[in-house]
């Protein structure tokens, strides 16, 4: 299948995801709750009583964003699981790699979704509007694409197992380790103002760890969905 | 044939555990002073390492020898299964 | 009746005495022949079992996702049951790695546990390996929970790799694992490879075991399909 057809049907099959979850919002409500809840628990975990303690942001930030997507994860192929639609599709014309490149972008607008709301709430609960973003934003994003990419696959391959929604966490936060190690590294150091190119290096490792996401996560959704 | 040789595996085990007798060295007495010191002797932390490192191993062997019972039992059930349906 | 039952596995049974006699010669010549270490004493008497297990684990779990990758690119029974001994034992000596680390560090460090980068790494990779056992056990044994496992085995081979390289950069200046704890003389090195010989030799028997378990199982399952299809064609023919 050439790059222009793959593309193509990404974004149609992008476009119904778009239309059904328009749709029925309940995923996103119920990512968006969650997301709130995770943020208000944190602040009753951390905050002392005249000392707003600077330097969880970083974690409880992170955290928040990786348990919420962890929820919208749980819902993405929700739509496929009914009435065998998952064979159907991997069968259509389309196959997997569309079909995994899609719910990954899904994923992403999720996530992403769920980072402007977590975000600003993050940095005003926590007292920490004056620090500097722009590292932090950058992290963030390459953050959520391979958090996508992992998350995607590792859901796709579960769609068919028990208890997946115990054994997804248990097997993707391990896995997401490095990329949430150097987001929180990221926005722990410029929060303290460290050297950029401290900075750099643990945004490279994230470039790194999405390159390698961007490649496997398709290629092992491919070879363990179809039939 | 591979009950036996679980068996075998098991005793073996065992036989390691037993060497342990020879932990029981007298420490000289230098040691002995600077240890005194120390809230936690080194020598325990040391047994209860390789104790419980076999007791892993041999909690590995046994769930091995009950999954190869039940195996058995599967292929004994089997044979039984075969030979009624030879006898009809 | 069976022909895997019947055969005796000479192989085996050698590569076990093998094992247990090293094993067993290891732990004497520890506690006998070795002289305690200048800096840690007695406690350092862990550090041969201990880099042996870690050694058995490395290993069992790479040919785990080795073997992983394979059946996923061509399919076989033979090389699945392979790839679930490995990791199996893998684990077996992962957790054996985890017990008998942080009572050394104890000692050696003066706390269980550091976020030393090794320290982190054999956690969170104890931790994948049981998630694919336990995945494997929960998708059965059907040809996509076959593969859907793999996959996973697979996946986490790139990113133990990552792990490796993130918990380096994050582990600063923690002790190095080696530091205080090292070879320090002929007895202690020939001590050491005794003891790291004779638990590579004893995973080896154990992955050969539960490979030779998980195939006759496999036999099993096949013979009991085809025998109920064998019940349900003559029970067609009976009602005809």
């Amino acid at each position: 299948m050439s790059v222009g057809t793959t593309l193509r049907l990404t974004g149609a099959l992008l476009r119904k995801d778009v239309r059904v979850a328009a749709r029925s919002r309940e995923t996103a409500l119920l990512v968006l709750l969650f997301a709130v809840l995770c943020v208000l628990i944190f602040a009753f975990g951390f905050l002392r009583e005249g000392a707003v303690a600077a330097e969880v942001v970083p974690g409880v930030l992170w955290v928040t964003l990786q348990f919420a997507s962890t929820v919208a994860l749980l819902r993405l192929f929700a739509a496929e699981e009914e009435a065998g639609a998952l064979e159907l599709a991997l069968r259509s014309v389309a196959g997997p790699a569309p079909l995994f490149f899609s719910k990954a972008l899904m994923q992403l607008l999720f996530s992403g979704m769920v980072t402007a709301l977590v975000l600003p709430m993050v940095l005003v609960f926590f007292d920490a509007t004056r620090i500097p973003l722009g590292a932090t934003l950058a992290a963030l994003a390459l953050g959520l694409v391979g958090q996508a990419l992992v998350g995607t696959l590792v859901s796709g391959l579960m769609v068919r197992v028990q208890m997946r929604d115990v054994l997804l966490p248990l097997v993707l936060y391990p896995i997401l380790t490095p990329s949430l190690i150097a987001g929180v590294k990221v926005t722990a150091i410029s929060i303290a103002g460290g050297s950029t190119e401290v900075i750099g290096t643990w945004l490279s490792l994230m470039v790194v760890f999405d390159a390698v996401f961007v490649l496997a996560s398709p290629w092992l959704y491919a070879r363990a969905s179809t039939p | 044939m591979n009950r036996r040789l679980l068996t075998g595996a098991a005793l073996a085990l065992a036989i390691c555990l037993s060497a342990f007798a020879a932990f029981a060295e007298a420490p000289a007495a230098q040691d002995l002073a600077r240890y005194k010191e120390e809230s936690i002797p080194g020598g325990l932390l040391a047994l209860v390492a390789y104790m419980a490192m076999w007791a892993l191993l041999a909690g590995f062997v046994g769930w091995t020898l009950l999954r190869q019972t039940k195996v058995e039992a599967a292929l004994q059930a089997l044979e039984d299964r075969i030979d009624g349906g030879a006898g009809r | 009746m069976s022909a895997t039952a019947a055969k005796r596995p000479t192989a085996l049974l050698a590569t076990l005495a093998v094992a247990t006699l090293l094993v067993e010669a290891a732990i004497v010549y520890i506690a006998v022949a070795t002289p305690a270490d200048v800096n840690l004493g007695i406690v350092q008497k862990i550090f041969y079992f201990h880099v042996g297990t870690a050694f058995a684990m490395l290993i069992s779990l790479v040919a785990g996702a080795a073997l992983s990758g394979l059946d996923l690119v061509s399919p076989s029974d033979r090389v699945d049951a392979a790839a679930r001994a490995c990791i199996e034992v893998g684990v077996v000596f992962g957790a054996m790695l985890l017990v008998s680390g942080p009572l050394w560090a104890r000692k050696s460090w003066g706390m269980y546990w550091t976020w030393e980068p090794r320290l982190t790494l054999s956690l969170l990779v104890v931790l994948l390996a049981v998630s694919v056992l336990i995945l494997r056990g929960l998708a059965g044994d059907s040809a996509t929970g076959r593969r859907v496992g793999a996959s996973l085995a697979v996946l986490a081979a790139p990113a133990s790799a990552l792990i490796h390289l993130a918990v380096k950069l994050w582990g600063g200046n923690h002790p190095s694992v080696l530091q205080g704890g090292g070879i320090q003389s002929a007895e202690m090195r020939i001590a050491f490879w005794m003891a790291v010989a004779g638990l590579l030799s004893f995973a080896a028997t154990l992955v050969a075991v539960r490979f030779r378990s998980l195939r006759l199982q496999q036999r099993v399952d096949a013979l009991e399909l085809d025998l109920s299809a064998l019940a349900l064609r003559r029970a067609a023919k009976g009602d005809a």
